[in-house]
């Protein structure tokens, strides 16, 4: 528990004096800082020694380029820029063809079913017709008939079987 | 369709960043002007890529990769921050891809058990191995460059950003924040523990040649 606290404390310094030098702190928290600073060595000595590790970053490589990178960068970004601008050429022609075919084939479909539509309204008599042709056929004979009972019977007798009649004969 | 707000904050960027009015032309299709953005950027960016994947020649492809995007984006430029904020944030986002990708070829390759040479020296037999006059002798300029970079490789991805962006870009850490995606506490808090673990691994050498 007590060294959780500590770490938590140590922590807490930490951050107030990195925020103190990186100047992030509000005037308040900066002039506590500053209180403690002339009060506690340890404070003091932790401040100094965050600065000195700061200041050794300065060793660290800086680049230094030519203007050949420069040129050699605006080149590249004009060339990039080039094939970008060809790829998306490309790319709106192959989608306008694409448009354009998948137009026609719509035209297609619906001729074809605007066709086979038509066709089959105007052949829906036709049909009719024959489907009743069997019965257009034996109109004459159904005339004479005087109810469904009697035509039964006749089919029981084999009238209107194929050559039924003629068969008897 | 532009907020108020956002017109307001985009015509405070125009006026207070030189930067932004290059950019601004950039848009408007003046080649010159990203030419001379190009030249006031490259060594900072390069520097701080550096710093970020440990070589020279990937942080110069990786800036030019970070130059593109800014080219190609251009037509959709808002100034709605500083230039440098907007060039760092595409530079964090080329960074994180490169090492991510690098992350991932280093898994491949240790999967199929290549196994490369660690280039980096240990931080204990750097301390002591060239002169054997440690621990109280002077660290060379030289040497004393390659232990800083080795402090700075120790610290993890996000750390050594901010760090970057705090040292050599003089970002506040509002700047910083919007740059990585952050909060304000987190960059307080980032910078704070990368800070202090610069202090923990640099002081030792400083003070006496050795690790502690």
């Amino acid at each position: 528990m007590s060294d959780e606290h500590n770490a938590l404390e140590q922590d807490t310094m930490v951050e107030e004096l990195v925020s103190y030098l990186d100047g992030e702190l509000d005037t308040e928290s900066n002039r506590r800082v500053e209180r403690r600073l002339a009060q506690d060595a340890d404070y003091r000595q932790r401040l100094r020694e965050l600065q000195r590790s700061w200041d050794l970053l300065d060793h660290l490589p800086r680049a230094d380029v030519d203007h050949s990178f420069t040129e050699s960068t605006i080149a590249m970004v004009a060339l990039q820029t080039s094939d970008d601008h060809q790829h998306a050429q490309r790319t709106d022609s192959r989608q306008r063809r694409l448009m354009m075919g998948s137009a026609l084939a719509c035209a297609i479909l619906v001729f074809v079913a605007t066709f086979s539509a038509t066709r089959w309204w105007a052949g829906r008599q036709d049909r009719k017709l024959l489907r009743d042709l069997p019965v257009i056929e034996n109109i004459d004979q159904y005339r004479y008939a005087e109810s469904i009972e009697f035509l039964r019977l006749l089919e029981r007798e084999g009238l209107f079987v194929e050559g039924g009649l003629d068969h008897e004969l | 369709m532009l907020t108020k707000a956002a017109e307001s904050r985009s015509t405070s960027y125009e006026t207070v960043d030189p930067d932004v009015r290059l950019m601004l032309e950039v848009r408007d299709g003046n080649a010159a002007a990203f030419e001379e953005l190009v030249l006031r950027y490259q060594n900072r960016l390069i520097t701080v890529l550096q710093n970020l994947v440990h070589n020279r020649h990937r942080a110069e492809e990786l800036a030019q990769e970070v130059f593109l995007r800014v080219f190609r984006a251009r037509a959709s430029y808002r100034p709605e921050a500083r230039f440098a904020t907007w060039l760092f944030t595409i530079a964090h986002n080329v960074a994180s891809n490169a090492l991510r990708a690098a992350a991932r070829q280093h898994e491949v390759n240790v999967s199929v058990g290549q196994s490369g040479e660690v280039s980096a020296k240990p931080m204990d037999s750097m301390a002591v191995a060239p002169s054997g006059l440690m621990p109280v002798r002077q660290l060379e300029k030289g040497e004393l460059a390659d232990i800083v970079r080795q402090a700075i490789d120790s610290l993890g991805e996000r750390q050594r950003m901010a760090v970057m962006l705090s040292r050599f870009e003089h970002m506040s850490y509002q700047d910083i924040a919007k740059t990585m995606g952050l909060s304000i506490q987190a960059v307080k808090s980032l910078l704070s523990r990368a800070r202090d673990n610069l202090r923990q691994i640099l002081e030792p050498y400083v003070q006496e040649g050795t690790r502690p």
